[in-house]
This record gives C-alpha cells, sequence and structure tokens, in this order.
C-alpha cells in the first residue's frame, strides 16, 4: 500500500491516462502500425491476386488443348499448313511480280508498257494461283465438319453447367427452405408466363397473376417453394444433352484423307508441269535468280508431301497430352488468336518480341543521348546551363504517356512516313515505309520518356564519383575527356548500368504509347527483312491488356491469358529492378 | 628568350578530340531538349487555337465547361465540288507531267497552272470555311431549320463538339480520392517504418518490395484493380475502383519518399527533443514531421502528377469514354457518387486519337484535350520541381 | 549472451579519504546512485559492475579513452539508451532521488524533464531561437506568452547568451554561431528546470574561445544544478569539476576529488592515462 502511494506521488511517476490499457503513445504506435500493416497486406495482395486470376489460365488452356485433339481440329491443321505452303508459294511468286515491274520501271518503261511486258507472262502467274482452288474448297469442307464437333462438344459442357446449376439450386432451396430475392423474381416471372397459357381460363390466370405480385413483395408459403422446386425441376429435364460420339464423328474427319491425298496428288502433278516450264527471264539476271529460288521452293514443298502424310497417319484423337504442354504453348506460341471462329490460341511469343523490339528500339536512342547528356550535364556544362537542363530534362519525364502517343498519332507517325518518303533518301533499302503506326514511332517516342529516366539516374551516378579522383586525374596531366573516359565513367559504369536497366523497366512498362503507336498487328516481327524490321507493326504485351481487358468475358480462358501476361510483365520488371539493384550493389566503387 | 617556354599553349590531337566530343555531348543534349520543345510547341499552338479565341473573354468557357457532343457540319456543297474537280485536274496534269515526260515549254505551261489551281482552292478554302455551319448536338437539335440539304452537305463528327468539364471534373475527383487514400496510407507507414519499427530483415524485405512495387507497370496495377475492384468486390466501373487502383499505384512511391525525407532528419533533433521530456509522439510530431513535411509534399506532388497522367490503370476500373452527366448530377443517393464510372482526361485523349479520325474538325478538340491536360500534368510537375529546388537551398542540416 | 561476468572488478575502486561507513552514509544523500551495474549492446558487454555516487550541485567528470563507456553510462542516466534497440542494463540499479529509473512505475518523460542533457554535436533544432528555448515548455503545455518569455529571457542570461542575442530572438538557431549554438542548447535544457545536466562531451566541436565561455557557464551553473560532463579534454575536466572519474575498458577504475585524481592518482593506470601515456 505504501509503495504504491509512494510512486503514485514521486517526481517520475506516470501521469497520463489510459484508454483499453494502453496509454496515447501505445494508441498512436498501434495506429501506424496498423496503416503499415495495411499498406504491405495490399502490395502483397496485389502479388496474389495476379496470380489467383491468372492460374486458371493454365486449366482452361490444357482443355482448350483436349478438346482441340479431341475434336480433330487438330487433324484438320495439318492438313492446312500443308496449303499454307503453298500459299506462301504463291506469295512468293507475287513479289517476282512486283520485283518484275518495279524492275521494268526503272528502266523507263511507261505504265501501259509495264503492263504489256508483264501480260506475257501473266498466264502463268494466273495459272499457279489457281491450282489449289480444289484444295482451298475441300479444306473449308473438312474444316467446317471439325468445328462441327467441337461447337456440339461446347453445347454440352454448357448445358451440363446449367444443369448441375439448377441442381444446386434444388438442393439450396430443400435446405434452407428459403426464398431469396433472385429466386422470388424468377418464380414470379415464371408464373406470369403459366398464367399466359391459360387464355380460356380467366380467373385461374389471374389468380396466378396476383399470387407473382404477392410473391414479389416477399409474401410467399411453403406451396410457392414447392411450386419453385416443380419449375426448376421441368426446366432441368427439359435439359437434353446429347453426348458427343467423338470417335464415329472423328473417323467421319480422318475417313476424307483419301480424298486429300488425291487432291494433294493432283497438286503434284500439276506443280512438276510447272517446274517443267519455269518462267525465264534472260534479260534480267536478278529475276532470273528469283524465280530459280522459287522453283527450288517448289522442290521443297513437294518434299513436305511426305512429312505431311506421315503426320496424318500416326494422328490419333486419343493420344494424351501432357500437362505442361498448356504452359509451353502459351511461353513457345507463335500465335496469339482470339474470338476466332477456329482454335483460339494464346502464345506469347508475337507480343514479347514485339515488347523487346520496340525497347529495344527506344533504348537504341535513349542509351547514347541519355548517357550523353548526362555526361555533358555533370560534367561539361557551366554551371547555368546546369541549373536549366537539369530540371527541364526533369520536366520531360513528367508529360503524360498518353500525350505522348498522341503527338506520335496526330505528327510524329506522319513525319516519319514522309520523311521516309522524300526522294532523296529513296537508296535506303527499306523506305519509304508503308506504315504510319509502327515500331519504330513507338520506339522513338518511347526514347524521350526513357532519356529523363537514364539521364537523371546516370547524372546522379556520375555526380556519386568522389571528386577526389577526377582532381587525382587532373594533377597528374590529363584532360577533361581523358578524365571522363577514363575516371569517371569506369567509376560510374555500375550506377550507369543500372540506369539503363531501369529505363528499359519503364519502357517496357509503358502502355500508352505502344498502344496508340506500335500498329498493334499481332505477329512475330519478320527479322529476315534485317533492319527494315523495325518499321513492321508490331503489338506488345502492355498493349494486348489496355486492348482487349475491356472487351472479355470475366473469367473466360481469355481473361485469364491476360492475366498472365500481366503476371510475365510483373516477373519482367521485378527482374529488371532486382538486376539494376544488384549491380549496383555488387559494383560499388567505395568512397575511400 | 621565351622561344622555349614549355607551358605554351600548343596544338595536339587529344584538344581536337576533346572538343569533338564535348560537341557531340552538347548536341545529344540540346537534341533533347529540342525534340521535348518541338512537342511542347506543337500542342501547345494547335491547342491554344481550341482553347483561346480573340475576342472576349479570350477563352473557349464553351470548350471548358460543357460536355463532349457530336460535331454537324454544313458545308456548301458548291464550293466542295469546285474544290474536288481543281483537284483532280492537278492531278491530271501531275500524272502527264510524271507519264508523258513532256517537252519543256508544255511541262512550264502545266506546272504554272497547277499553281494557280493551288491558289484557287485556297480561295475556295477559305470561302468554305467563312460559309461553313457548325453546330454542336444541343444546337443542332434545337434548331427550326436545318440548313438546306440540296445546298449543303451535312457531315458529323463523334466526340468533336461541346467541351471536356466532365472529364476536367472526373480527373479532379479521381487525383483527390487517390491521393486521399494513398496520402493516409502511405504517410502512415513510412511514420511507423522509419520512427516506430525495429530495424531488422523483416523490414529490410518490405523495404525491398516496396522499392520493386514502385517499379511494376501500371497497366499491371490497373489489371490488379479490375480484377480485385471491379470483378471480385463487384464495385463495377466506378469513381472508387480507380482511385483504390490508382491509390495503390503510388502507394510504394508515397512510402518510399516519405521514409526517405523523415530519415533525412538527424537523429540530434530527435534525441534533443526526448531529452527535453518530449513523449515519442510529441518528438515526432513537433520534431520530425514539420521538418519532414516538405519533403512528404514534393513527393506526393510528384504522385499527383503520375496519378492524373496515367491512363493504363482507370482504362477499365473507373473511365467512361463518353459520360453527359457530371459526376455530381442525378444522384439519387450518396453511394451512386461512388460507384459511378466517370470521364477522365487522359482516358478521354486516348479515346479522341485512336477512335477518331484526324481531320480538321476532330483536331481542335484532340489538341485541345491534350492543351489542358499536358498543362495541368505539367504544372503539378512543375511545382514539384520548383518546391524541391527551393528546399534544397532552404533545409540544409 | 548470459551472464557469463567477470570476477566483479568494481571491488578494486578505491574511493579516497573516504571509509566504507561515510560511503554509504554518502551514497544515501546522494543524487545519483548507481550500484553494481553491468550494461550491454547486444552481446556485447559495455560497462562492468559500476558503483557510483554523486552529490547534489556537484560537477562530476567523467574522463577516459574512446570507448571506455563514459558515454554510455551518462546516456543511462536519462535512459537514452533506451533509443538504441540492442542495448539493455543486465544488473544493477541506477538510484535517482532515491528512485530506480529503470523500474516499471517510471515515466521516462517526467524522468528526461529532470534529467537534461546536452549533446557532443550542438543539435538546436531548425526553428528560431525563442522557439527553441520554448521548446520544452511548450511540449507541456505551457502557453502563457509571459511566461514563456520570462522563461526564454532567464534562461539566455543563464547561459550568459541574452547580451548576444536579445535582438534576434526570432531568427532562426541555425544562423548562430558554433560555440553560441552550443550555449543555446545548455539554455533549451534549463528551460524545463531539471536537477541534473548531463553533458556529453559539450566542447569537443568547439574552438578555444567558445569553449572558455561553454566551461565559464557550468562555473555559473553549478551553483544550480547537478552536472555530469563527459570529456575527453583532462584540462577541461580539472578546470571544471568537483568530482573526477576515470573509466577504462567499460570499467570505473577511480573516483575521486578532482585535484587528488590529477595531483595524485592512486590506479597505475589513471597515472598512465593522465600523464598522456596513452588515450
Amino acid at each position: 500500500m505504501s509503495t504504491i502511494k509512494k510512486y503514485k506521488n514521486h517526481i517520475f511517476a506516470n501521469k497520463r491516462r489510459k484508454l483499453l490499457g494502453l496509454d496515447g503513445g501505445q494508441l498512436i504506435k498501434s495506429y501506424f502500425g496498423n496503416s503499415a500493416l495495411v499498406s504491405i497486406l495490399i502490395l502483397s495482395l496485389i502479388t496474389i491476386f495476379l496470380f489467383k486470376e491468372g492460374i486458371g489460365f493454365f486449366g482452361q488452356n490444357y482443355q482448350s488443348l483436349k478438346l482441340y485433339r479431341a475434336s480433330a481440329l487438330e487433324y484438320v491443321d495439318i492438313i492446312r499448313s500443308q496449303n499454307e505452303g503453298f500459299l506462301a508459294l504463291n506469295r512468293y511468286l507475287n513479289s517476282i511480280r512486283t520485283q518484275q515491274s518495279k524492275i521494268l520501271d526503272e528502266e523507263g518503261y511507261t505504265f501501259s508498257e509495264i503492263q504489256k511486258e508483264i501480260k506475257k507472262d501473266q498466264a502463268f502467274y494466273q495459272n499457279f494461283s489457281r491450282l489449289n482452288k480444289e484444295m482451298s474448297q475441300f479444306i473449308a469442307s473438312i474444316a467446317e465438319q471439325a468445328v462441327g464437333i467441337r461447337e456440339q462438344a461446347v453445347i454440352n459442357i454448357n448445358l451440363k453447367e446449367k444443369s448441375d446449376f439448377i441442381d444446386d439450386k434444388i438442393k439450396r432451396l430443400r435446405k434452407k427452405k428459403k426464398l431469396n430475392d433472385s429466386d422470388r423474381f424468377e418464380l414470379s416471372q415464371k408464373l406470369v408466363q403459366l398464367s399466359n397459357t391459360y387464355r380460356s381460363h380467366p380467373e385461374k390466370a389471374e389468380s396466378l397473376r396476383l399470387r407473382s405480385e404477392a410473391i414479389q413483395k416477399n409474401i410467399w408459403n411453403q406451396e410457392d417453394l414447392n411450386q419453385f422446386i416443380d419449375f426448376l425441376q421441368t426446366d432441368k429435364s427439359k435439359i437434353a444433352i446429347t453426348p458427343v460420339d467423338f470417335e464415329t464423328e472423328v473417323a467421319k474427319v480422318i475417313a476424307r484423307s483419301g480424298e486429300f491425298y488425291h487432291l494433294s496428288s493432283t497438286m503434284e502433278e500439276n506443280l512438276q508441269k510447272v517446274l517443267k516450264n519455269p518462267l525465264v527471264f534472260s534479260k534480267y539476271p536478278e529475276l532470273q535468280k528469283s524465280s530459280d529460288r522459287f522453283l527450288e521452293l517448289i522442290y521443297l514443298f513437294l518434299s513436305s508431301f511426305a512429312q505431311t502424310k506421315e503426320s496424318l497417319d500416326q494422328w490419333s484423337p486419343n493420344k494424351p497430352i501432357a500437362p505442361h504442354t498448356a504452359f509451353t504453348a502459351f511461353i513457345t506460341g507463335k500465335d496469339w488468336t482470339t474470338a476466332s471462329d477456329w482454335q483460339d490460341v494464346y502464345g506469347l511469343l508475337p507480343l514479347l518480341t514485339g515488347s523487346l523490339l520496340v525497347s529495344g528500339i527506344a533504348l537504341l536512342f535513349a542509351i547514347p543521348f541519355g548517357v550523353g547528356a548526362a555526361i555533358y550535364v555533370n560534367q561539361l556544362a557551366s554551371l547555368k546551363e546546369q541549373n536549366l537542363i537539369k530540371p527541364y530534362i526533369e520536366f520531360i519525364s513528367a508529360i503524360p504517356s498518353v500525350v505522348i502517343g498522341f503527338f506520335g498519332i496526330a505528327v510524329f507517325g506522319k513525319f516519319l512516313r514522309d520523311f521516309s518518303g522524300i526522294d532523296f533518301l529513296s537508296w535506303v533499302p527499306f523506305f519509304p515505309i508503308s506504315e504510319r503506326l509502327n515500331a519504330f514511332t513507338a520506339g522513338g517516342l518511347l526514347a524521350l520518356m526513357a532519356i529523363p529516366t537514364i539521364f537523371t539516374l546516370c547524372e546522379d551516378a556520375l555526380n556519386n564519383v568522389p571528386k577526389s579522383f577526377k582532381e587525382a586525374s587532373f594533377a597528374l596531366g590529363g584532360n577533361r575527356l581523358q578524365t571522363i573516359f577514363k575516371v569517371i565513367f569506369p567509376c560510374a559504369l555500375s550506377g550507369i548500368v543500372s540506369a539503363i536497366l531501369l529505363g528499359f523497366g519503364r519502357v517496357i512498362g509503358e502502355t500508352m504509347v505502344v498502344l496508340l503507336c506500335a500498329g498493334n498487328r499481332i505477329k512475330i516481327p519478320d527479322f529476315t527483312n534485317g533492319v527494315g524490321t523495325i518499321f513492321d507493326p508490331v503489338h506488345t504485351m502492355t498493349g494486348i491488356v489496355a486492348q482487349e481487358m475491356g472487351e472479355v468475358v470475366n473469367g473466360s480462358i481469355h481473361y485469364r491469358a491476360l492475366f498472365i501476361v500481366g503476371i510475365c510483365l510483373f516477373f519482367i520488371s521485378l527482374l529488371v529492378n532486382y538486376l539494376s539493384q544488384w549491380i549496383v550493389r555488387k559494383y560499388k566503387v567505395s568512397n575511400g | 628568350m621565351s622561344t622555349q617556354n614549355p607551358y605554351k599553349k600548343k596544338f595536339s590531337k587529344n584538344k581536337v578530340l576533346e572538343s569533338t566530343w564535348t560537341w557531340i555531348f552538347r548536341f545529344a543534349t540540346y537534341f533533347i531538349i529540342l525534340c521535348a520543345t518541338y512537342l511542347f510547341g506543337d500542342i501547345l499552338v494547335k491547342g491554344s487555337k481550341t482553347i483561346f479565341k480573340p475576342d472576349f473573354p479570350f477563352i473557349n468557357t464553351t470548350f471548358l465547361t460543357k460536355s463532349p457532343q457530336t460535331l454537324h457540319v454544313f458545308e456548301k456543297k458548291e464550293i466542295m465540288y469546285q474544290i474536288d474537280d481543281l483537284k483532280y485536274e492537278i492531278e491530271d496534269a501531275e500524272i502527264i507531267i510524271e507519264d508523258d515526260k513532256p517537252s519543256p515549254e508544255i511541262l512550264n505551261g502545266l506546272n504554272s497552272k497547277i499553281l494557280a489551281w493551288q491558289k484557287e482552292i485556297k480561295v475556295l478554302d477559305k470561302k468554305r470555311k467563312e460559309t461553313r455551319f457548325l453546330y454542336d448536338n444541343d444546337d443542332f437539335r434545337e434548331l427550326e431549320e436545318p440548313p438546306n440539304k440540296k445546298l449543303y452537305k451535312h457531315s458529323t463528327y463523334a466526340y468533336s463538339g461541346g467541351g471536356i468539364f466532365p472529364a476536367i471534373a472526373g480527373t479532379l475527383l479521381l487525383v483527390i480520392g487517390s491521393m486521399t487514400i494513398a496520402l493516409t496510407l502511405g504517410v502512415s507507414s513510412a511514420i511507423f517504418m522509419s520512427e516506430y519499427s525495429k530495424p531488422g530483415t523483416t523490414l529490410n524485405l518490405i523495404r525491398l518490395s516496396i522499392i520493386n512495387l514502385a517499379g511494376v507497370p501500371s497497366i499491371v496495377f490497373g489489371l490488379f484493380g479490375f480484377g480485385l475492384f471491379v470483378i471480385f468486390l463487384d464495385w463495377n466501373v466506378s469513381l472508387l475502383a480507380g482511385c483504390f487502383t490508382l491509390a495503390f499505384m503510388v502507394l510504394p512511391i508515397i512510402i518510399a519518399a516519405s521514409e526517405e525525407s523523415l530519415k533525412s532528419i538527424p537523429t540530434g533533433f530527435r534525441e534533443a527533443s526526448l531529452a527535453l521530456g518530449a513523449s515519442k509522439w510529441t518528438m515526432i510530431r513537433t520534431n520530425v514531421i514539420p521538418y519532414a513535411l516538405p519533403g512528404i509534399l514534393t513527393s506526393s506532388v510528384l504522385g499527383i502528377a503520375r496519378v492524373a497522367g496515367e491512363t493504363a490503370p482507370i482504362m477499365f476500373t473507373a473511365a467512361y469514354a463518353l459520360r453527359d452527366q457530371l459526376p455530381w448530377e442525378d444522384l439519387e443517393n450518396i453511394q451512386d457518387f461512388f460507384f459511378q464510372g466517370v470521364m477522365a482526361l487522359p482516358y478521354h485523349i486516348y479515346v479522341v486519337s485512336s477512335k477518331i479520325p484526324q481531320n480538321e474538325y476532330t483536331q481542335s478538340m484532340q489538341y485541345g484535350t491534350a492543351l489542358v491536360f499536358m498543362g495541368i500534368v505539367l504544372g503539378i510537375a512543375l511545382t514539384s520541381i520548383v518546391l524541391r529546388i527551393k528546399m534544397r537551398k532552404k533545409y540544409k542540416w | 549472451m548470459t551472464k557469463t561476468k567477470e570476477e566483479p572488478t568494481g571491488a578494486k575502486v578505491e574511493t579516497n579519504n573516504m571509509s566504507n561507513s561515510k560511503q554509504e552514509a554518502a551514497a544515501s544523500s546522494s543524487l545519483i546512485q548507481i550500484k553494481d551495474l553491468d550494461f550491454f549492446y547486444g552481446s556485447k558487454q559495455a560497462l562492468f559492475n559500476i558503483n557510483l555516487n554523486m552529490l547534489e550541485k556537484e560537477v562530476t567528470a567523467f574522463i577516459g579513452p574512446s570507448g571506455c563507456g563514459k558515454s554510455t553510462l551518462l546516456r543511462c542516466f536519462n535512459r537514452m539508451n533506451d533509443l538504441v534497440d540492442i542495448a539493455r542494463i543486465e544488473n544493477g540499479t541506477i538510484h535517482i532521488h532515491g528512485h530506480d529509473i529503470n523500474s516499471e512505475e517510471i515515466d521516462i518523460i517526467e524522468l528526461r524533464k529532470k534529467v537534461g542533457m546536452v549533446f557532443q554535436k550542438s543539435n538546436p533544432f531548425p526553428k528560431s531561437i525563442y522557439e527553441n528555448i520554448a521548446y520544452g515548455l511548450k511540449i507541456q503545455g505551457v502557453k502563457d506568452k509571459q511566461i514563456l518569455d520570462e522563461v526564454v529571457e532567464k534562461c539566455l542570461r543563464g547561459a550568459a547568451l541574452w547580451e548576444e542575442v536579445k535582438d534576434r530572438l526570432n531568427e532562426n538557431a541555425l544562423g548562430m554561431s558554433g560555440g553560441q549554438q552550443q550555449r543555446l542548447c545548455i539554455a533549451r535544457t534549463m528551460a524545463v528546470s531539471p536537477n541534473i545536466i548531463l553533458m556529453d562531451e559539450p566542447c569537443s566541436a568547439l574552438d578555444p574561445i567558445a569553449t572558455a565561455k561553454v566551461e565559464e557557464l557550468i562555473h555559473e551553473l553549478k551553483t544550480k544544478y547537478t552536472i555530469v560532463i563527459v570529456t575527453h579534454n583532462m584540462q577541461q575536466a580539472a578546470r571544471v569539476s568537483d568530482k573526477t572519474a576515470f573509466f577504462y575498458m567499460g570499467k570505473l577504475i577511480e573516483l575521486g576529488k578532482t585535484d587528488d585524481i590529477f595531483m595524485n592518482p592512486k590506479q597505475s593506470q589513471t597515472e598512465a592515462y593522465i600523464s598522456g601515456k596513452f588515450g
């Protein structure tokens, strides 16, 4: 007793009030602690949520791939791929034709003369393109057949879902014996429908209508509930699932292979004829070379027939699909086709290559300009220049990306196309460019966005090089350039590399500029064109998410595929960040 | 005597090299500045045609206070046909020059003819502009009698009439909402991390993940917001979903920057305050937050610029392409305010630059919106840069 | 680390001119009593079995080479070591005014109001001179402008700073010279009317003239306050203190009247340090 009293009165005694056993300080601490907890929770939620939504993709993709095989779409695709070979040949032939008219044009022939000149070979061109007419018709019809099988299977799956849904509902009603809002709405609708059938008994119809109204006002009894269950059971009984007999249906498709082989051999004969009477351009060695190459390609095409046959013979709808294919098909997939009447394919490669191409172009400009400007401002510029340029470049980084994208559409794209079109530059092999919006347009604009990032971080890195190094170099008689290249640059190198990495991170994650300016063609850029590839329109990972997310059905495979693309982006950005931090840590120059 | 001065200036290869490189670096620097300035200039010049006008009150109030509308254009058919005819003539003449390779005399004649035609087109074009009628959708509906269809060609351009007020309002609401959320959470978390929590592996891990999340692309945040708020929590496309998505996007930046500025306060201030008998909270309140506040403010202004400037996160969480009502109009109850989609400037720019063609009628809307938007964002960014420079001068300890 | 205590070395401490019983009597009347104190930073022991008493209105100087634990001990008196997470008192007690300052019932804030501290590096807040002095009172809720004015003047006079700064009370304190800043910090400490003022090398960052002024101030202050000063500078200790304690490797080697310690040290280590053989 006395000790307590003593403590209460002594000069260091705690005089503050308490709430819930905590004094003010502890309460405040717990408030801040909870805030921090919420923040961290939220940030981890992002990762969790992306995965939660995305991971289902692989299961759905696996199902889709299984159905692709089971409904013989895969079989038809083998046939199709052979036809694709023919179409490629035809495209090559067309390119010879354009080449021919271009050469003639350059030689000074007028338009009408060119027409006349080409006319001689016109028959050849036309005959060739007609060679696969029957084959095309055949493929269209067999494809229809296969799609029919798949459609039936998909319908069955949907019906099964529907009947399961009704089952669940009945079970719930029997257990809980309660009608919720949507149940009541459904029931009253059904009663109204029923009342409409009683045209001859107006009183009965009227009573049904009254009941329906009462139910809507949440007045109902056990009888209504039973009635509802009855309705549901009739609904369910109406759902008739006719199971797909995959085996017989697929057998029907396979049975048509004879037809295909027949068409193939006809085509082979025709092509042999072409080989015997090829195009001859005695006057133009260049064209002759192309023509010879064309014949080679025909040989190659013909030799692929045997392989196609082999693949078709080996194909079986029952061959199991390894579960990991759902993953590998995504990572290595060369196509991204959605909402097609054939098979939807989700492949990352066209988007990834597009993103990388655009970022590569952006960095190609951003690195020399960003680093160069940083060196200039940090080492060479006068103080006045520094104080002007640094905030200005920082200011550039604040330009909203959508404004830059708009500038690309309104000004830069047009400028590029007009620029490539001027006669003076016609010697450049891939000029003039045909598309206003392409990887280069987007890349050039992204460079403008990456430069401030690279510039600012590089400048910091250069700034962090100890002054003593610079002084030592000067004292030994080095000039400014030597000091920069031999002393300061190597010391700041790790910082500069990490700046470039972060610039890359910014560029690859940028959405609006690529969405507006990259041309949005989902195709792996054709790198055989050499440097000209940079003027191909491409689509990117960020762009596809932004473009398609608003239109997809929630929970569908397409929806999940977009989340997986998002996860890929997430990991790329984490990797880039991690690498840049690692480089800085590992190669830190000590100030000692 | 002094012929052998060893310190005399001499010509050397190194010097040439040095000045060459200096010029290369200087060129790189000024080229960047030139490009950016061209971009600013282009938008400023073309945009100000929309926003400003030559007569009182010098500002196009319609553009800043109305909703976007379809633009109805009536042009005199007669003049348009004349222009088309002349264009054909010019084309024909050009083909003749190209293909027939005429003699110099004829060539000269043709060239001068083309010039004359072009001049004529210019005159006609001016006339066309003088005689045409432009109506916003509202005005068009109120017309008692639209211009005679026989004399005038009627064409419509979506989004090109009216103004952008709902978009401005939407952007402001999104910024206010998201910054409230982000600052409350972010600054509190930073205070906890720097003042209350014990340093250790957990804190380092948290810090590391926050730094890394700051680099995650905004579209990923958009995706997350769409999945969590719009679908999972069933908020639909709404102001609230957009605010939260944007808030989470800037949260890592705010936490990192606030912690940084809290950390930069010398421990001496804290110790002195405690030694004078301040409680921990008093110490933080009187001797930490006031000095950290300018830094937090700067970073949050930068955060505002980022929030206002981003398009990807709100594309499918908050933004509508077109919504006539203002966010505070036609509300039945309070929560409707938060659960409604809004227009936003960045998304509006995306819509008008990608969904409608580029021509003289759409351009004014496109450039006007871009200028207003850029003005807002760059204004905020400029504030932050100026603040920071001032702060560097003011607070040195 | 568990208690792997060495043989108590504190037993070696020889107190000059004091018998055991006398010492005990002194302990009961002394303001600060330290008993068997063991202090750890993590697993590293920083103080070994310290026993020390300090009387009211007396200046005690702690001397010793760097890292000998004198600052650590000083920071125990107002529990500034609480700010260091790994710091802890393993054993022993510190009583001030007869109260165990490490007990649960102690309000650390009340303690710090009574035990003021001046730091090695002057740390005025980036506010005006006036606000710096008034800070301690303001956080206690004193709002009366008149009282604040009075206290500010009294403290600035007390710190011999009034004449120098009375015309610029509203200027930023960071604009003062180093010596003025340190005296401002002393004045600021005085404003919360402590009984004890701890000084952690208050002059280490000052030039000789500023140091002389601070020392002069300490002389004046000792009529009102109990002062504990940590210093590296032995001349300073000799000039300002009544008693001197010599620390070495976390142990209290010798404690006694300043004149005795400097003229006639009992321990060889003390002598070696004072004569400059190590340090």
